[in-house]
């Protein structure tokens, strides 16, 4: 196994970034509301020593560093409590609906399942989709690379998959049509539209995911006094449950299953992303055909026959695998080979 | 990545794998169901388990309302007004309704020792006062606690005599505990500096009383209200402080359109609630200190335009002494022209000629429909607002004055009514906690009384004697004594220091430089800052009994429970009751010093049942009612009761739901004791008095002055003097060496400060300038809201501290806009000695609450009841109020004037 | 995966039903299991909880429309100053992660964030506290302290943001509601001290099913 590639190691890190970012938001809004309440100092005296407490604190220096540094108030330095408020309010939510300085960025699948649902197009829901839609005409389906947070999890947790080689089991290798996830886009917003309500949003991993993390740490801080953790009390949700189901049969049956075939948020995005501009392309005369590319596609493509179309979503697990620079991230509106034998470059 | 894998055989990595899923397990990534966890109603109706009710007394103030302790198991689970109890009548207010809530919360649980203690006997100053941290302080047990202290105490005893030690108890003690506290201290260790938080509770009044009728305590009784046919309220915000009695008020006037009168400088609840049933019958006088003017004001106008009200002048002269020159003085001196323009320096004309013989043309009417009919007249009901001033005695004599010339006394229906601020204030004052008082409202300078007491105390009497010879300047004075070394060491029972005034500059550096023994109940209390050894105590609704005495005399037992918990339900072994712990020093003292402890203390603990462990409070109790005999608070029906009928005191105070002191004979215990006291009310033969228990057998007519100087040049000078004292913390001059300058503030009615009146009027000046001219235009008052009862309690419950959690100063809406303050902005308070930071408050409608009141212009108010309540740490605490208060006493009374300072407002 | 377009024999074709069957099957099972999950009944409440419906954030829309604008994301519940605004857990049918306000736990202090950041518009626009309508609070005069002549409490008045607008009072502290002025937001029902049952709730009108 080659050193990770500078583009696969910033993938990781966007990727750890979105994972931080939706655990970061729900502490941000308890630390907004500890401070709104005039509460903060109490509250860090009573967990102290507390994961909770621990959080508290170093979201409240690095706000503080950042945004609101302290004031003069009489004989001594004070924390800008007005400041940080603000400060702390600047970023909300989830990959689902995120809330960036002000700025919406809703995904599009939210916004067409509410459509359905409610028959009708409400502005603000435009104006929520505009940049993700925009980015994923261009980019394509990198929602599900580079920033989907169960996307993540799933990448990591098919790491299984050589541990079970290694123990001498040998995983399934099953494959679905990738048809199924338009299938079940199609039957999703219908039952939105017969039942009124967002289906969908309770199937989709990553709104579950953010939902469970906000519930999770919300409950974090309620139950601060009870222990360490506060999760004594706690088992895992419905969703957790699903989540964890996703992972346990990918690992054994079967690699990235829900995200090639079944996810309706990446038939969204697959559909959106169909005529992007960002594309892997093969430059045909440095390919040895040696396969490491196939192999290394977690979404089951073959970079080698040029036709990923609108499944591949610019990993560049590909490019990465490929020892003979074969592959590149390029503007190209199709995914014919070029060729590129005169000119050398890095990723 | 190859050789790591190599180097890992198949069996180690199972091992590792498995602990990664175990730690994955335990890994808390998605916690659960988020549904709130909620009690169906099914199982509320269940219960879970058996219920019981215990008779008890509220624990806040000093209404004393009837109240039931629900019980599950030995736990305090809930609290229910007493249908049964004549004071309430099944009415409790919210800080009653929640007296549960704060009970097991913040518990102290361990006897502590100061590891750096202060030793004043060498002369060494602990490095860690201020602090209660963890690490300041050492387990130990309570036995060896216990020697650490009478070691001390007895050690200073013999090498500085014994008025070197000092205590200061409360008015929420049980009336057993102070019997046995004014015994440990005047008795067993022979002090006489022995001082309780009633002190600046109410001791105005009874100074005032004293003087007047000879005899403490309000003569009349609650039912009272609703035969009267005009009421008055001085400095009485009763609404908030005493709600109970301010709806009986209320609802009195609601159905006899009574007229009704409040004298506050704030245009408080009270005078909204009471104009809201009727506002053309409802006065408010606007004053600040003018109350003695008003009340001499008002009988001015009765002399002259009401004669019909004045009693004859055969009448005065068989019952009172020095009328004529009371009225002389008023006809002379006292028309409302004078006094609206004597004090239109500070009151601004706020009250008017009008309204002053609006409020006389009122009482007379009320006067004499209650002298016709034999029943009704004039209450008049005070509070701490009104006793807490230099001239607080004086504020007293002007009503009681009023009253006689009226004679809107000794009748039902009509009096002077003073409501204390404690639930056990009116024992306190019974039982004699104060310097040079005896029990049953004597002084200690009376010889017969004394020899009495030191039979009934068991102790010598020389030793009393002795006591009786030592001289201790009241509370304040205390503090200054320490800080001058003659006060080496302190007991502090059930009672904070925070409640002193001027704490930063004098009650702390005091406590710092003393031996302090505490004994409280919560861990994080402002005492245990400067304790040196803490005794975990019980608190109300655990003690196993207790009487407790509310303003109407009423005796009534507090049952409790009889274990202590934490909040987790662990039963606290360590916390005993206060009385328990009193009775132990007075043993251990009482042995080092040589005393024949066996025949002073002859209590013995019970070993079993359910109080196993703790003496019986009973056994003392008939100590006390033994030692009533002949006073005017005679008891000893109880005990023909107890000997005729076989039932017990506790028992006899449980079913009449409290008895009335006095309760000479067996029939007047019978029957629920005295409810009016003087003129023959009561019904009592035997009785050691005719009219009024003073020496000549009459009342006393005593006119009170007051007076400011042209254009406020006297109040100006004797301020300027006041204003030197509490200037540097820790450090002289002391007042007790000028008690005359108190004297000359006392006699002209004057405050402890005067804000800058003539920066405050000039419209040019803004914030800053105050502050960069270090001028204080503002008028500061501290006092309580509604929702919490003195600084430890209810700021502990979650369902008072909800309703107002964090400190504000009420501020007029004029001066918010003139000064550009925005409501909710952060403050901070500044007066010549400390600040504490506040939110503003504008008016009524204020988004800080309770914004119930609105103050008048260049007044500002806050309250103390959260003086900790952001924390009692000196390094976090913001709120701490009377860190700015000036420590400026009546020199009778002993009360300071918390109404009156003089602030600036400074932005942050 | 690439179909090759070649005849089929028969075990291809089999496996083809095979696989459509397993398919239709699993569309079917879906829509019943969706079907009886958003037509059955929530999680059984208290009778009074229930009687006086879900208390929604400021601004929502009725409540059918409300449920199906919004996209049960989380960011009303990450905007509230207060933590008030919960979501409901994964078993209550149509209900499930849309926010609610469970007042006597914790109520709304009308800070309006949430109505500025909802991203579906499930929760209007609102520019000021008074315009806010969530329900009406109800004083239930049996358990009340103050009218069933058991205390004088005050409590709900006090910390009314409204005060002596959607709450006065009269003797023994009794509070009286103001319909007109009363936006919902439930803190008197967070502060009533009759804790079992609180003696005023908000009525909102929202049914539970």
């Amino acid at each position: 196994m080659n050193f990770p590639k500078p583009l696969q190691l910033s993938r990781r890190g966007v990727q750890f970034l979105v994972l931080a970012l939706i655990v970061l938001t729900p502490i941000l809004a308890r630390y907004g509301n500890y401070l709104s309440a005039r509460q903060l100092d109490q509250v860090l005296d009573r967990f102290e020593g507390s994961v909770q407490g621990a959080a508290l604190e170093y979201t409240d220096q690095t706000i503080r560093f950042l945004a609101a540094p302290d004031v003069q108030r009489g004989d001594n330095q004070r924390r800008n409590d007005k400041e940080a408020l603000l400060a702390s309010r600047n970023l909300k939510g989830t990959t689902w609906s995120f809330e960036f300085f002000g700025v919406s960025l809703t995904d599009p699948l939210a916004a067409l399942e509410s459509a359905f649902a409610s028959r009708s197009v409400r502005w603000v829901l435009i104006l929520g989709i505009l940049i993700p839609v925009a980015l994923s005409i261009l980019l394509g389906r990198f929602f599900c690379s580079w920033i989907c947070p169960v996307g993540f999890g799933l990448e990591l947790s098919g790491k299984l998959r050589s541990v079970l080689r290694f123990l001498e089991i040998k995983p399934g290798r099953a494959r679905l049509w990738y048809g199924n996830k338009y299938v079940l886009l199609v039957l999703g917003l219908f039952l939105s539209l017969l039942f009124g309500v967002p289906f969908l949003g309770y199937l989709y991993p990553p709104a579950l995911m953010g939902r469970e993390l906000h519930n999770g740490v919300t409950v974090m801080f309620d139950r601060a006094e009870d222990g360490l953790l506060g999760f004594s009390a706690v088992g895992l949700t419905l969703a957790a449950w699903f989540l964890l189901l996703i992972a346990v049969v990918e690992i054994l049956f079967g690699a990235r299953l829900w995200c090639r075939s079944l996810c309706p948020g990446g038939a969204v995005y697959s559909l959106l992303g169909r005529f992007r501009v960002l594309r892997v392309v093969r430059s045909s005369d440095r390919c040895t055909k040696c396969g490491a590319c196939a192999v290394a596609c977690e979404m089951d493509l073959n970079p080698m026959i040029d036709k990923t179309g609108m499944e591949c979503d610019n990993c560049g697990l590909c490019i990465s695998s490929c020892n003979d620079d074969a592959l590149h991230l390029r503007f190209a509106s199709n995914d014919s080979p070029v060729a590129m034998a005169g000119r050398r470059e890095g990723e | 990545m190859v050789d790591r894998k190599a180097g890992m055989n198949r069996r180690n990595f199972l091992e590792l794998s498995g602990a990664t899923v175990a730690s994955v397990s335990a890994c808390p990534t998605f916690p659960g169901e988020f549904a709130e966890a909620k009690v169906s109603m099914e199982e509320l109706a269940a219960g879970s388990a058996e219920r019981r009710v215990l008779q008890s007394q509220c624990p806040y103030c000093g209404v004393g309302c009837g109240t039931l302790i629900q019980v599950e198991g030995d736990r305090i689970v809930g609290v229910t007004p007493d249908k049964l109890h004549p004071t309430n009548k099944g009415v409790q207010c919210i800080k009653g309704l929640n007296a549960h809530e704060p009970t097991y919360r913040d518990r102290l649980d361990k006897v502590l020792i100061r590891k750096d203690m202060s030793d004043p006997g060498r002369g060494h100053v602990s490095s860690t006062k201020g602090r209660f941290d963890e690490d300041v302080f050492r387990e130990a047990s309570y036995e060896e606690a216990e020697e650490i202290v009478s070691d001390k105490i007895v050690d200073y005893i013999k090498r500085f005599g014994s008025n070197s030690i000092g205590l200061s108890g409360s008015g929420q003690l049980t009336m057993e505990a102070q019997w046995i506290e004014n015994l440990l201290m005047k008795g067993v260790i022979g002090s006489n500096s022995i001082e309780a938080n009633a002190r600046m509770c109410m001791t105005s009044a009874v100074t005032g009383y004293f003087h007047s009728y000879g005899s403490d305590t309000p003569p009349t009784s609650y039912d009272d209200v609703e035969l009267a046919d005009m009421i008055t309220f001085w400095g009485h915000n009763a609404r908030a402080a005493h709600p109970v009695l301010f709806w009986r008020v209320a609802d009195h006037k609601r159905t006899n359109d009574i007229p009704t009168l409040v004298s506050d400088p704030r245009r408080t609840g009270t005078v909204v609630g009471l104009e809201d049933i009727n506002p053309r019958n409802s006065t408010h006088f606007q004053t600040l200190n003018g109350d003695i003017s008003y009340l001499n004001a008002i009988a001015h106008v009765i002399l002259s335009k009401h004669p019909e009200a004045v009693m004859p002048d055969e009448w005065l002269e068989r019952n009172t002494t020095g009328w004529q020159d009371y009225i002389a003085r008023i006809k002379d001196h006292y028309s409302p022209e004078q006094v609206v323009a004597r004090l239109d320096y500070i009151d601004q004309g706020r009250v008017s000629v009008e309204q002053i013989e609006k409020v006389a043309a009122l009482w007379a009417d009320a006067s004499v429909k209650g002298r016709e009919r034999g029943r009704g007249g004039v209450l008049t009901i005070w509070g701490i607002g009104y006793n807490q001033m230099l001239h607080g005695q004086h504020n007293t004599i002007s009503i009681i004055n009023l009253h006689l010339l009226t004679g809107n006394l000794g009748r039902p229906g009509c009096g002077t009514h003073s409501q204390t601020g404690q639930p056990n204030a009116m024992s306190e004052r019974l039982m004699g906690g104060l310097t040079s008082r005896l029990p049953f409202n004597k002084p200690i300078a009376n010889v017969e009384w004394r020899n009495w007491i030191a039979d009934c105390w068991r102790i010598p009497r020389e030793r009393l004697t002795a006591t009786a010879g030592m001289k201790n300047p009241m509370a304040i004075g205390m503090m200054e004594r320490a800080l001058k070394d003659d006060l080496k060491a302190m007991f502090w029972m059930y009672t904070t220091h925070i409640h002193l005034p001027d704490v930063t500059t004098l009650v702390r550096p005091a406590l710092t430089k003393m031996f302090c023994v505490v004994q409280d109940i919560y861990r994080h209390a402002p005492n245990l800052l400067y304790a040196d050894v803490v005794f975990p105590a019980q608190t109300w609704g655990e003690w196993p009994g207790g009487v407790y005495i509310q303003s109407e005399r009423r005796l009534y037992v507090n049952d409790g429970v009889g274990k202590s918990y934490d909040e987790a339900g662990n039963v606290l072994v360590e916390a005993r009751p206060d009385m328990d712990m009193a009775i132990d020093k007075c043993i251990s003292i009482g042995e080092k010093l040589g005393l024949d402890v066996e025949k002073i203390i002859p209590y013995k603990r019970r070993t079993e049942g359910p109080y196993a462990g703790s003496y019986d409070p009973e056994e003392v109790l008939g100590d006390i009612i033994v030692a009533s005999k002949g006073s005017d608070a005679d008891l000893t029906g109880m005990i023909a009761v107890k000997e005729r009928d076989g039932t017990g005191y506790y028992d006899q105070l449980r079913r009449l739901r409290g008895i009335q002191w006095p309760a000479g004979t067996y029939e007047v215990a019978k029957k629920g004791g005295t409810p009016r006291r003087y003129m023959n009310q009561e019904d009592w033969e035997s009785r050691p008095y005719g009219l009024f228990p003073s020496q000549t057998g009459k009342a006393k007519f005593k006119l009170c002055e007051q007076e400011y100087g042209e254009k406020g040049a006297l109040i100006k000078e004797v301020t300027k003097e006041l204003s030197q004292y509490g200037a540097k913390p820790g450090e002289g001059p002391f007042l007790i060496d000028n008690i005359a300058l108190l004297e000359k503030a006392r006699d002209n009615a004057l405050t402890p400060e005067l804000p800058d009146l003539e920066f405050y009027r000039d419209n040019e000046k803004s914030l800053i300038d105050a502050k960069s001219e270090n001028r204080f235009p503002f008028w500061l008052g501290l006092g309580i809201v509604y929702e919490h009862f003195h600084t430890a309690k209810t700021i502990r419950g979650s369902s008072t501290l909800k309703l107002v959690p964090e400190q504000y100063v009420e501020v007029n809406t004029e001066d918010a806009k003139r000064y550009g303050l925005e409501d909710g902005e952060t403050v901070r308070v500044v007066t010549r000695r400390d600040s504490f930071e506040a939110r503003v408050s504008v008016g009524t409608d204020s988004m800080v609450r309770p914004a119930r009141n609105e103050t008048f212009p260049g007044y500002l108010f806050s309250p103390w009841n959260l003086s900790v309540a952001d924390s009692a740490d000196p390094k976090k605490n913001r709120w701490l109020v009377n860190a700015v208060s000036h420590r400026a006493w009546d020199p009778v009374s002993g009360q300071a004037d918390y109404k009156k300072c003089a602030a600036r407002i400074e932005r942050i | 995966m690439v179909e090759a377009n070649e005849p089929l024999p028969r075990r291809k074709f089999l496996t083809r039903i095979g696989r459509t069957g397993v398919r239709v099957a699993a569309a079917g099972g879906l829509l019943y299991g969706v079907q009886s999950m958003f037509s059955r009944p929530p999680a059984l409440r208290p009778v009074e909880e229930a009687r006086m419906g879900i208390l929604r954030p400021p601004g929502a829309l009725a409540e059918e429309s409300f449920l199906q604008a919004c996209i049960r994301c989380e960011l009303c519940a990450q905007a509230c100053d207060t933590a008030c605004i919960k979501l409901f857990g994964p078993w209550e049918g149509k209900l499930a992660g849309s926010p609610y306000i469970a007042a006597a736990d914790r109520a709304c202090n009308l800070c309006l964030q949430c109505t500025e950041v909802c991203p579906s518009g499930a929760l209007g626009e609102l520019f000021a506290k008074t315009e806010v309508r969530m329900g009406t609070a109800v004083v239930d005069e049996r358990l009340c302290v103050s009218h069933n002549g058991t205390g004088a409490c005050g409590a709900c008045h006090t910390i009314c943001p409204l005060r002596n607008k959607a709450i006065t009072q009269g003797l023994f502290n009794k509070p009286t509601v103001h319909p007109e002025h009363c936006v919902g937001c439930g803190l008197c029902e967070e502060a009533c001290i009759v804790h079992e049952r609180k003696a005023i709730q908000v009525s909102s009108g929202r049914s539970w099913s």
